[in-house]
């Protein structure tokens, strides 16, 4: 029966202390926003963390919520708040902890089977070259490309979430994505 | 919108037409004249190479390091969202914490049922004890606490029942906790009109035996009751005498040490 609901109708259940309701909307939304923080804090912990308080502030400020907004965009908003928040806190711990070797070596890549090692390695490079330059892409630009390519959302659906113009949308992924081809090309990859 | 002529990259202006492109966003016309354009725009093609390139790359990254990550299990503290709200100034969070203490488990409720009936239990114990000890100062059994009666009036207008008492037998209890020197005693009770000796009759005996008459099942208060509705009532004068036993008795004691 809570399938069937929309966003706001789960809203409006949850706001009358239905804890199912709240459930559904965390249901629909977590894989989502999931990948939004972990393409825009490129931590899996971070990642978790983030949205864990994401989905605790959005509970707590459930009377706050108007109709205006979309409840999508609203927890988007959220979502990147608290991302931001992270990531402030992290730079407070460690500069940038991209660049430190620690922290490349604790991530996991799960290499194809059907990749030779050269070919794997290379790989992992590219990796790690296009994690730093999304990292480094200001934030509006990077909340673009983690929405289009992690949360694999259609123009129309980020217009709506961000609350901005089509050609906008367009225009900010445009400009991201060449950013960050000049940022990879700057720094090429050695093919071992 | 379209620029189809336009061959000069800097005057490009299909960015917007690119993305589209390369996520397939664009459809039916739009599509065709982009393709035409790309044909004859080698800026335009080379930039949809790149870009294909880095959302291939970003692809890469999300398949290698995102894809294969469970979605954390989301914990939303309900209880404590609710009532983690300012009441008069006082944050009413601790309040639900206390109350969640005992709501943890229904074996609280079990635990405090038997540890009230354990704590009556004791309680009842220690009155009962408290209770015997102070009857064992005066050397009394409990249960065979009389009516009060003056035994110079139950001598004097039964004497029948003297004899009664002497050749019964005396209940094993009793003849373990009174006193030998008090039963071999000769007491001396005045009454007012008459002196009475009663011989080798001590008084505690004479009012055990008395006990047996009386049901001892049946509360004090009537046993106060029976022997006054068919005896003389004691007057003030005989509660008096009472009184003084206690002195007469350390007088007896005197005498007894005397005559030895």
């Amino acid at each position: 029966m809570l399938a069937n609901l929309t966003d706001e109708q789960l809203v409006e259940l949850s706001v009358s202390e239905n804890p199912e309701a709240f459930g559904e909307i965390v249901k629909r939304w977590e894989r989502k926003l999931f990948a939004l923080c972990y393409g825009m804090l490129n931590r899996e912990d971070d990642a978790r963390d983030a949205l864990q308080e994401t989905f605790i502030a959005a509970y707590r400020n459930l009377k706050n919520f108007r109709g205006e907004a979309k409840v999508s965009s609203w927890l988007h908003r959220i979502a990147v708040n608290q991302c931001l928040t992270i990531k402030r806190r992290t730079k407070s711990r460690s500069e940038d902890y991209l660049n430190e070797d620690e922290s490349a070596e604790d991530r996991t890549f799960i290499a194809p089977a059907h990749l030779s090692p050269a070919r794997t390695t290379e790989q992992i490079e590219r990796t790690t070259l296009i994690r730093q330059a999304i990292y480094a892409l200001p934030e509006d630009l990077r909340q673009i490309i983690v929405m289009k390519e992690f949360e694999e959302m259609t123009f129309q659906q980020i217009s709506d979430t961000l609350e901005l113009p089509l050609s906008t949308v367009k225009s900010r992924l445009y400009t991201a994505l060449k950013q960050l081809k000049m940022k990879l090309e700057r720094t090429p990859v050695e093919v071992v | 919108m379209m620029n189809n002529n336009n061959h000069h990259p800097k005057n490009c202006s299909f960015a917007e037409e690119i993305v589209a492109y390369i996520y397939d966003e664009i459809a039916g016309r739009d599509k065709l004249v982009f393709e035409n354009h790309l044909a004859n725009c080698a800026r335009c093609a080379t930039e949809v190479a790149e870009f294909t390139n880095v959302s291939f790359s970003i692809g890469a990254w999300r398949d290698n390091e995102f894809s294969h990550l469970q979605t954390p299990n989301i914990v939303i503290p309900y209880e404590t969202a609710q009532t983690n709200k300012v009441v008069d100034g006082v944050s009413a969070l601790w309040w639900s914490d206390f109350r969640q203490i005992f709501s943890l488990s229904p074996s609280w409720i079990t635990a405090s049922a038997a540890m009230a009936v354990l704590v009556i239990c004791v309680g009842l114990v220690f009155t009962v004890v408290k209770f015997s000890n102070n009857t064992d100062v005066a050397g009394i059994d409990n249960s065979a606490v009389k009516p009060i009666v003056s035994p110079t009036a139950e001598i004097v207008n039964n004497p029948a029942k003297e004899i009664l008492v002497e050749n019964s037998p005396k209940p094993p209890n009793d003849a373990s906790e009174v006193s030998p020197k008090v039963t071999e005693a000769k007491i001396t009770v005045k009454s007012p009109n008459n002196v009475v000796k009663v011989s080798d009759a001590p008084k505690s005996k004479v009012v055990r035996q008395n006990s047996e008459v009386v049901t001892p099942n049946k509360p004090q208060v009537k046993n106060n009751q029976k022997p006054l509705q068919n005896k003389k009532a004691p007057s003030l004068d005989n509660f008096e005498e009472d009184e003084d036993d206690s002195l007469r008795l350390a007088d007896l004691f005197a005498e007894i040490e005397t005559d030895r």
